[in-house]
């Protein structure tokens, strides 16, 4: 029997999906097909491009390498503030990520609480460069790598764990060879929507990074940049984007939440 | 299937509707709205004179739209919302003069170019010349926007610009941005607009002036927009922008006089 | 040397409180009801769970303080807990691999064990794919690889359907007699207990009630527990001497009349005895029985168990009593759960035992 769906639900959702394909088909129609080549070379497309990946996948990288971590003390160990802790670790999602970028600046610009530190005892200043921009996707990305392997460890049975203990494993042995695969689907649908994410950060990285073709340019500011100027070309480069998340989430093929 | 379609229909429908509504606003009511779309440099003054303007016509309300002039000149060209538009550029304004057109335009007031460092000028500027000294962290807005345009040609009058222009860390996208990078320390110097240095952020830098010779001077039109819902309200608001209190307030805030031509 | 426990295990409001020695070569069946502590004492030994107090030793060396890592001990869990990320021999390697060992020396030694214990089982099969059977002999396979010095199996049969359990029954029994050093079975399985252990210790609500070979256990048992897994009928109380050579055994569960053995030393007053009745000796009516027998209990069948031609009747009655009768007479009164019934049986036939004190240790 063909499930009857009720009506105002059916108008709900059909508003729900016009609302999410509407601007990509608005950008698909109004893309100037023909002035593409040039369009995209103005603009610095494939600097754009490449800075993108660069800073993306090594947010990435340092997200999953200090969130899993993370993520598996506040899953299993209790200590007082445990609770708070994690509020304020996942906060950066909820945050309009210029006030991030702000916040970022106060504690590592180079007048910041630490950045202060930085550049009086090593002359190092981490705003206006790739690590800033780094930096600054890393904070607004990393709480999803942490969010999905909490909930992975979570879900996870510990008597695994007690079981490897009692047959010789160290505990770090025991998180390797055990829990870490066991909740390898959660990891890396964890990790690849940490990526999407890092690949469209702009707030925080333009606040805190600035934005300097080759530099700290990554597609998001450049297509930011490019509207003014060259409205087609911010259109192709938006086009970019879309697509290259496209691919990745079909690729996960409704794994985004976590569920193996 | 087909079912599916006619709800997506129906739906597209409904948010076009409520969409369109919003341009036939109720002028038939007791209170009238001004929409003014202004440039970013003009959010302090622009907000000071909305308040004065409303006390002195009560039953009116000025809702401001602030934005990089570049922008605002798209969206405006776009929308068709704006009933008053006040520019940062001539350009910015040439454009919307082509589409949907302007009128009453008039020069209200003019702006230079100032550099800024922060409170401990920690690169030594002294002059806009310094902004070539090799090791500059110099900050300047996108190009693409009125007060990096300026910034660049006052950099091309000093005959630095090869060397300022390998300095330059960021572009950012106004100058509210631009300024932040120097209250924040981050920057070592940034070229703005002498109103960007008044009040507010007048403590958290250090200015240097710009030579004469090599200065730019930004002159500032205002417009009534052909189309806007309230075009004698929008004469009414540039009256009161060219008068005497809007001319004063605009003093206070570092603008300098529309020139006489 | 062999094991030698003496703890006490807090597990929130729990405490459990043991004290037992396994020699080398020797199998103890930690036997008991559910919730009765015994896979906690096992989880201590193992290091998974802290000890409150007292030590375990194992050949003569303190284990208690040890993480669980580094106790060389091999475990088996009821649900096997085989690594469902890793292969057959994976898993089987993975003690030795934990504790340092090359991959291929440790490969070599896991289908060494796996050829022996589970020899159809694929080795780069997953775990997934393996029936519940299969999963124990791998689990068994892994808790031997390493060599330990102490086997802890718990609950081995558990997650095996019926089918399966014999076979696996009789490989547990080879290996465990191939293991040198000393053993511990946890099980509430009598069955299980009583074929494959040496000795037993009967753990009830976190402490020993009861020590003893299988036999002793079958024809001594000391508490309700163990008289049920061994299908006796034991009755705990005081004595209340009565006018006409008979007493009156008052327990919990309600009072049954006894004969007071002509032989025995006098009991003082209110002194804990208990009575001893085979089921053989219990007989049900589905009528008020005439007559005069001192002992009628009326209540309901709660359960019926047939084993051959004879039938175990459990009843509902105060107190509760288990009878044994043949299937002729429970097919000639149509027995069902349910029914209701009376119980009787012979005041003489109540063996009377003086209580003795339960042991610490053996």
């Amino acid at each position: 029997m063909r499930r009857r769906l009720p009506l105002p639900f059916l108008v709900l959702a059909g508003i729900g999906a016009a609302f999410v394909v509407l601007p990509l088909v608005a950008l698909v129609v109004r893309v100037p097909w023909g002035s593409a080549r040039e369009a995209l070379s103005g603009i610095g497309a494939s600097t754009a491009l490449r800075l993108s990946l660069e800073v993306s996948l090594a947010a990435t990288a340092i997200s999953v390498l200090i969130g899993v971590p993370l993520a598996w003390i506040l899953a299993r160990v209790a200590f007082p503030g445990r609770a708070l802790l994690r509020a304020l670790v996942v906060l950066p999602i909820v945050l309009p990520p210029v006030v991030g970028g702000i916040g970022l600046l106060q504690a590592l610009g180079r007048r910041g609480i630490v950045g202060r530190w930085l550049y009086d005892a090593f002359g190092i200043q981490l705003t206006f460069t790739t690590a800033g921009a780094i930096i600054a996707t890393t904070f607004v990305a990393m709480p999803l790598v942490i969010l999905a392997t909490e909930g992975g460890l979570r879900g996870l049975d510990d008597r695994y764990e007690r079981a490897a203990a009692a047959l010789g494993g160290s505990p770090w042995y025991v998180m390797r060879r055990v829990t870490l695969p066991m909740i390898g689907p959660q990891l890396a649908a964890g990790a690849v929507l940490t990526w999407a994410r890092a690949l469209g950060e702009f707030g925080a990285t333009i606040t805190f990074a600035g934005n300097l073709a080759g530099r700290t340019q990554t597609l998001p500011l450049a297509v930011y940049q490019a509207r003014e100027l060259d409205p087609g070309g911010a259109v192709l480069l938006s086009l970019v984007l879309v697509f290259l998340s496209l691919i990745v989430l079909i690729a996960l093929r409704g794994r985004v939440t976590g569920a193996a | 299937m087909k079912k599916a379609i006619g709800v997506v229909s129906l739906a597209l429908l409904l948010m076009t509707a409520a969409c369109s509504n919003n341009s036939s606003t109720s002028s038939a009511g007791s209170t009238s709205t001004i929409n003014v779309f202004a440039a970013a440099s003009l959010t302090d003054a622009f907000t000071k004179i909305g308040d004065d303007y409303q006390a002195a016509n009560a039953g009116t309300k000025v809702i401001f739209n602030f934005g990089s002039s570049t922008d605002l000149a798209t969206s405006i060209g776009s929308e068709g919302t704006a009933d008053v538009f006040a520019s940062a550029s001539g350009a910015a304004m040439d454009t919307v003069q082509s589409a949907p057109g302007v009128s009453d335009r008039q020069n209200f007031a003019t702006n230079s170019l100032v550099i800024i460092t922060p409170p401990d000028n920690p690169a030594n500027i002294q002059s806009i010349k310094d902004l070539g000294n090799p090791g500059v962290k110099l900050v300047l807005a996108a190009d693409s926007v009125p007060v990096g345009d300026y910034a660049r040609e006052a950099l091309k009058n000093a005959g630095v610009s090869n060397a300022a222009m390998k300095n330059v860390v960021s572009n950012e996208t106004d100058d509210a941005a631009t300024v932040a990078k120097v209250t924040s320390g981050d920057a070592d110097a940034a070229i703005v607009y002498t109103s960007d240095v008044a009040a507010a952020t007048g403590n958290q830098v250090h200015s240097v002036p710009i030579e004469d010779q090599y200065q730019v001077i930004a002159t500032y039109p205002i417009a009534v927009v052909t189309g806007g819902a309230n075009a004698t309200g929008a004469s009414s608001f540039v009256a009161y922008v060219m008068g005497s209190a809007g001319q004063t307030t605009l003093r206070t805030f570092g603008f300098g006089p529309p020139p006489t031509s | 040397m062999g094991l030698e426990v003496d703890v006490t295990i807090h597990r929130g409001d729990f405490t459990v409180r043991a004290a037992f020695d396994v020699a080398d070569g020797q199998t103890v069946a930690l036997l008991g009801p559910n919730g009765a502590g015994k896979s906690t004492l096992v989880e201590a030994i193992a290091g998974l769970v802290p000890v409150g107090g007292g030590s375990i030793r194992l050949d003569g060396a303190e284990i208690h303080e040890l993480p669980p890592e580094r106790r060389p001990i091999g475990i088996a869990f009821q649900d096997a807990l085989l690594f469902p990320r890793l292969s057959v021999l994976e898993n089987v390697a993975f003690p030795l691999r934990a504790r340092g060992g090359r991959a291929d020396a440790a490969r070599a030694a896991a289908r060494e064990v796996l050829t022996e214990l589970a020899a159809g089982v694929p080795a780069d099969a997953k775990p997934a794919k393996l029936s519940g059977g299969q999963r124990q002999r791998v689990a068994l396979a892994r808790a031997l690889v390493a060599e330990p010095r102490l086997l802890l199996l718990d609950e081995p049969l558990a997650a095996v359907d019926a089918s399966g359990r014999p076979e696996l029954r009789s490989l547990l029994r080879r290996t465990l007699a191939g293991f040198a050093g000393p053993r511990v079975l946890v099980s509430h399985d009598p069955v299980e207990s009583m074929t494959l252990a040496d000795r037993i210790v009967v753990l009830e609500g976190g402490r020993v009630t009861q020590v003893g070979t299988p036999e002793e256990i079958r024809a001594q048992p000391r508490t309700r527990y163990a008289a049920d897994l061994v299908g006796v009928n034991l009755f705990e109380g005081t004595l209340r001497p009565l006018e006409d050579g008979a007493a009156a055994l008052d327990t919990p569960d309600g009072q049954v009349i006894v004969a007071l053995p002509a032989g025995m030393a006098p009991f003082p007053a209110g002194a804990v005895v208990r009575g001893r009745l085979s089921p053989t000796d219990v007989s049900i009516h589905v009528r008020p029985p005439e007559g005069s027998p001192r002992n009628v209990f009326p209540g309901t069948v709660e359960e019926i168990a047939i084993l051959g031609d004879r039938g175990r009747v459990r009843l509902r009655t105060t107190p509760p009593l288990v009878a044994e009768v043949t299937v002729g007479s429970i097919e000639r009164l149509g027995l069902e759960p349910g029914d209701e019934v009376w119980a009787t049986f012979k005041a003489v036939e109540v063996q009377v035992m003086e209580q003795t004190p339960a042991p610490d240790t053996l």
